[in-house]
């Protein structure tokens, strides 16, 4: 009985609501794309120039990105916390999270990231 | 390399994306629906045509094109509403020729069977004569004309008015009571009278030669035996009962189809208009 009715209540002018499905998404689609959002990831921690160095840290940390939705989808995929290990130095146990880590476009801004205190610890 | 999960492949980043493509989903279904009950003008293959056009710029990119397709989409959309049957008819203006209601035929058939029936339970004989195709304003005598439906309310007078002997209720095929108390153009009998009709009652002589020569049907009460007598095609049906009349009368004037539940009766009128299209 409930299974009819919901079949009934799907297929009724199905094509229209397939159509409606699609038009409404593409016009969700334009008109949200140009739109400023804020996303949250957790993101990879890697280092590079390790040389005979033995570095650990955590694996991955969280962060908040600020920027075109557009933008935000295109980064999402190869975004990664890089380290230059040749510039930390043995008695170093903190690196600050900076925006260059990331290789951030202009147009999107970190805003927000975990661990909380604002560094990650190193111990070499 | 972060994997992706499968929704941000559609750029929905999270509940509040999808609420929002909701409502847009809703809003272009309830538009939609609007635009299509609007059957006189492809409003809806517009529209869709126009978003189509607009997501082809969008994604190709072609951004004059849609940079004018955004700027006038309020014009089209205006447009759109005030082409609409519904906003045309709160405007009054019509595109198309107006045609005036046409009252449904399956009711003024069930009103004469009843008629009839009361008529015979009152031992009143009532004849009715019902043209077809062929107009019979020649060849009938009739002193008052009253062009008017059937209905209960006039069915309710001739019931109450005394009948003349032989005379008839003459109607067409739309259930339009032409005149009553009506006879048949002598003058033109006389020319048409059949040797081998005399036997019968004059009126029904008449009936008969006028059956053979035009389309027309007579229906004729007989209070005493509760049936009817039906001539047509020049022939003579005695005892017939009410359903079976009722049958005869449907099918003399093409009402054969009754609305079904939630059947409006302008589909009815249209579904039969179109049959009688596909007919030679």
């Amino acid at each position: 009985m409930n299974t009819s009715i919901l079949k009934k209540t799907v297929f009724k002018n199905f094509n229209l609501k397939l159509f409606s499905l699609v038009i409404g998404y593409g016009l969700w689609h334009i008109t949200s794309q140009s739109l400023v959002i804020e996303h949250t990831y957790t993101v990879p921690v890697a280092f590079y120039n390790t040389g005979n160095k033995t570095i650990k840290s955590p694996e991955q940390i969280t962060i908040t990105l600020k920027g075109k939705r557009k933008t935000l989808r295109m980064l999402a995929q190869n975004l990664a916390f890089h380290i230059d290990a040749s510039t930390i130095t043995p008695d170093q146990t903190t690196i600050a999270v900076t925006k260059e880590h990331l290789f951030l476009p202009d147009n999107v801004s970190l805003v927000h990231y975990t661990p909380t205190d604002s560094l990650i610890h190193v111990a070499c | 390399m972060i994997v992706l999960p499968a929704h941000w492949h559609l750029l929905i980043t999270g509940w509040q994306d999808i609420l929002e493509i909701l409502f847009y989903v809703s809003a272009c279904y309830y538009v939609s629906a609007w635009l299509k009950k609007d059957t006189q003008t492809p409003l809806l293959t517009t529209a869709y045509s126009y978003c189509g056009l607009l997501f082809v710029s969008y994604a190709i990119p072609l951004q004059s094109l849609y940079a004018a397709l955004i700027t006038f989409a309020p014009l089209v959309v205006a447009i759109l509403i005030m082409m609409h049957k519904e906003s045309l008819q709160k405007s009054f203006v019509a595109l198309h020729r107006i045609t005036p209601a046409k009252k449904s035929d399956y009711e003024w058939t069930q009103e004469l069977i009843r008629t009839a029936l009361v008529s015979m339970n009152n031992h009143i004989t009532l004849s009715f004569m019902i043209e077809k195709k062929q107009a019979l304003d020649d060849l009938v005598y009739a002193e008052y004309r009253l062009n008017s439906s059937l209905s209960n309310g006039l069915t309710q007078l001739l019931l109450e008015h005394t009948h003349a002997p032989e005379s008839f209720i003459w109607l067409d095929n739309h259930g339009i009571v032409h005149s009553y108390d009506c006879t048949l153009a002598l003058s033109s009998i006389d020319t048409w009278l059949a040797q081998e009709a005399t036997h019968y009652t004059t009126w029904l002589q008449h009936a008969l030669i006028f059956s053979t020569k035009t389309d027309v049907l007579f229906i004729t009460t007989e209070p005493t035996s509760r049936t009817f007598t039906i001539i047509q095609n020049g022939t003579k049906q005695t005892l017939v009962s009410a359903g079976k009349t009722l049958e005869l009368l449907k099918k003399h004037t093409g009402v054969d189809h009754y609305p079904e539940q939630g059947e409006s009766h302008e589909y009815v009128n249209l579904k039969k208009n179109s049959i009688q299209k596909l007919q030679p």
